[in-house]
């Protein structure tokens, strides 16, 4: 054992040392989640607004009501200030993402029927400044419209909701999120933008990573490390396995690293089964080492192997709906054909916390592609790092 | 018995035979030079010797152990210094040393002064912390060394070790190769520069279309093939009698004149013991001796009278 674990550690040495293959392996992953993930993300985060209320008239009340409705909270983080000074330089320093300043005659002004106005400060986020914007405007036409009733109806007309002045149920969101938690998005199922994208790019970086074990192996027979190892005497078949465990060691650690950073840095949940999802990786690791090895057995060269590897990653990774999401509507069971989708639909199906037997399912599928991947990788293994093969 | 023998040796590629039953001995603490063009075999036949590559009939003992039923007994016996340079550049030098140290089943306090011994030998001790990236050609060629010779085997294989590099370096490894014999290891030494075949090695073997067409020390070589030493005297006036004089010697072959009359070539069997008599001929008959120059066969001469190739044909 020990000969194979010192032939694996050296290699996850000389990759420490490589830092394209890092940044390949491990920062581009993240970057690509981060980039997609937020691009097609439609979940709004809440928008801190500085908010001072001078008006003490009649209206006082409904304002307050209105910026404490449950409806609003989600998507409106209240800061009192003390001043319209205050609101502003918080804007200004980034304290808050917009400011709201309610002057002291604008209850007066309102119900005298004149223009009266809240004075708002916009923030440097524009999708901040329009969450903001939304609610402002909701409450402006929830009030103008009690004013019209009031003079179509006379003095007696009480409004509908008279908790906050507003027109809006509480409960009821007048702002759209894009989980399909909440059972309305078609394109990501049942995952957030962000989880669909740590999923499609953590299996096609661990593919990638499964093909480093195979160009290891032809770098190694075409600079002359590989003959320096067979004069070795040991078994080749050790030094050979020590340099495969060696790149899917790099793999695994690929994935902690990527699963770790997206569930801490970018929030996304990944589900409670962390053992599965090791499986599915490993699975994945295998399926790519076998395939690349049998690529390379054909392809002879790193370079050849590397170009036609990246392609039909590149390709399943497509198919499998990794670059534009639900692209499996338009194509049909082709998808089904690439070892992505497995991977991916088993990772979904266990952040979605689905029943044992969907998350199995494609296991299961994944399990039988990789051992049969696997053992056409071993049978050509030979042809790769034979001499004179 | 010798330390390495081969015994009637086959490598066949689909119908080519490569290696056509190659049979010699290596003494233990010979540096034995492997001579031949590309394409003679040679690089095969070390590949096999070192466990490369698979006999297609025949086997070669090594400390008596054979290369098809105990491959592991002989690879320990054997440090392969590669033609190519078969080193890490991700690795430290004492890290590339290590690694293969460790290979080879070294460890703990051994490990660390054998690595040590092997990059003080290279004279790259002082180099050790860094990579083969800033390291020169001849650096590297050394690096390569050290990562063959740490566990001390029996027997070196060096392919080429010099190709590619600057004098200083070649005079280091040459003088490597000394030294490893000195300590009591054999060499197996592959160039295709004469010169250092000439300058190290106690015995050679010429390979020819996978056949050993010639074995045994230089002197011995020269003999086989007939060659002479020549006497070259360059004088200021030709004498018909002190001419026929020294052709009737019976030490001399053979003497050319150049159309001048003035350059005498003169082919001898052994040039110390009749020097003194045609320089007393050339005095006698009053004539002025401007140069005089002794020209040995050389390898090349050799090698392209065996074979009728230069080394470096292709």
């Amino acid at each position: 054992m020990r000969l194979w674990w010192t032939t694996a550690c050296y290699e996850l040495i000389k990759y420490s040392r490589m830092r394209s293959v890092l940044i390949i392996l491990i920062a581009l992953p993240l970057v690509l989640i981060l980039l997609l993930g937020s691009a097609f993300d439609t979940h709004i985060k809440p928008a801190k607004v500085a908010l001072h209320v001078a008006d003490r008239g009649q209206m006082r009340e409904s304002i307050d009501l209105f910026w404490k409705d449950e409806a609003i909270t989600p998507y409106i983080h209240v800061l009192v200030a003390d001043s319209e000074k205050e609101v502003q330089d918080w804007v200004s320093e980034g304290i808050a993402d917009y400011g709201i300043y309610v002057p002291e005659s604008f209850s007066e002004k309102l119900l005298a029927g004149e223009m009266a106005k809240w004075h708002t400060f916009s923030g440097r986020y524009g999708e901040k400044n329009m969450v903001a914007e939304a609610v402002v405007d909701r409450y402006m036409a929830n009030v103008n419209l009690n004013l019209a009733a009031v003079a179509t109806f006379g003095p007696n007309y009480k409004p509908v909701n008279e908790k906050s002045g507003s027109a809006m149920v509480s409960g009821e969101s007048f702002l759209t999120i894009g989980t399909l938690d909440a059972g309305d998005n078609q394109v990501f199922g049942k995952a957030t933008s962000m989880q669909y994208y740590s999923v499609a790019y953590l299996i096609m970086f661990l593919l990638y990573g499964g093909m480093s074990a195979a160009l290891a192996l032809l770098d190694q027979k075409e600079n002359g490390t590989l003959q320096r190892l067979y004069a070795i005497p040991v078994s080749f078949r050790i030094s050979v396995f020590g340099i495969i465990v060696g790149s899917v060691l790099l793999a695994a650690l690929q994935a902690i690293i990527i699963i770790a950073f997206t569930a801490s840095v970018y929030g996304v949940e990944w589900g409670r089964h962390f053992g599965w999802i090791m499986l599915i990786c490993l699975l994945t690791v295998a399926a790519g080492v076998g395939l690349a090895i049998t690529i390379a057995s054909f392809a002879g060269t790193s370079k050849t192997t590397q170009t036609l590897f990246s392609i039909l990653i590149f390709t399943m990774t497509f198919l499998s709906g990794g670059m534009i999401a639900g692209i499996e509507s338009m194509i049909g069971d082709v998808s089904k054909w690439t070892i992505n989708y497995w991977a991916n639909s088993g990772l979904r199906a266990i952040m979605s916390g689905n029943d044992s037997l969907a998350i199995w399912n494609n296991i299961g599928m994944l399990a039988l592609i990789s051992i049969i991947l696997t053992i056409i990788g071993i049978i050509r293994l030979p042809k790769v790092v034979k001499q004179h093969g | 018995m010798s330390l390495v023998a081969f015994r009637e040796v086959v490598k066949k590629y689909d119908t080519a035979l490569t290696v056509n039953h190659l049979t010699f001995n290596i003494e233990a603490g010979e540096v034995f030079g492997l001579l031949g063009p590309n394409g003679a075999g040679k690089s095969t036949t070390i590949h096999m010797l070192s466990g490369l590559l698979e006999p297609s009939g025949g086997d070669i003992l090594v400390d008596g152990f054979s290369i098809r039923k105990q491959p592991l007994e002989v690879k320990k016996r054997i440090g392969l210094v590669p033609q190519e340079l078969a080193i890490y550049e991700a690795l430290t030098a004492r890290e590339n040393v290590t690694f293969f140290a460790k290979l080879y089943g070294l460890r703990g306090q051994l490990l660390r002064d054998r690595v040590d011994e092997a990059l003080r030998f290279v004279g790259l001790l002082d180099r050790a912390k860094d990579k083969p990236l800033t390291f020169s050609g001849g650096m590297k060629r050394r690096l390569n060394i050290a990562c063959a010779i740490m566990h001390r085997p029996k027997l070196i294989i060096m392919d080429e070790p010099t190709v590619g590099i600057d004098p200083q370096s070649r005079n280091h490894i040459l003088e490597s190769v000394r030294e490893l014999n000195r300590l009591g290891s054999t060499v197996i030494y592959t160039s295709h520069y004469m010169e250092e075949i000439e300058a190290i090695c106690s015995r050679i073997g010429i390979l020819d279309q996978g056949k050993l067409i010639a074995c045994g020390t230089k002197d011995e070589l020269k003999r086989q093939s007939g060659q002479a030493e020549k006497l070259i005297f360059e004088i200021d006036r030709a004498i018909e009698p002190a001419l026929l004089e020294m052709q009737e010697h019976p030490g001399v072959k053979h003497v050319d004149v150049d159309k001048n009359g003035t350059v005498l070539e003169i082919t001898v069997k052994e040039s110390s013991s009749i020097l003194q008599d045609l320089l007393f001929i050339v005095q006698k008959h009053g004539i002025n001796l401007r140069k005089l120059t002794r020209v040995e066969p050389n390898l090349e001469s050799l090698f392209l009278q065996m074979t009728g190739r230069t080394l470096r044909d292709e």
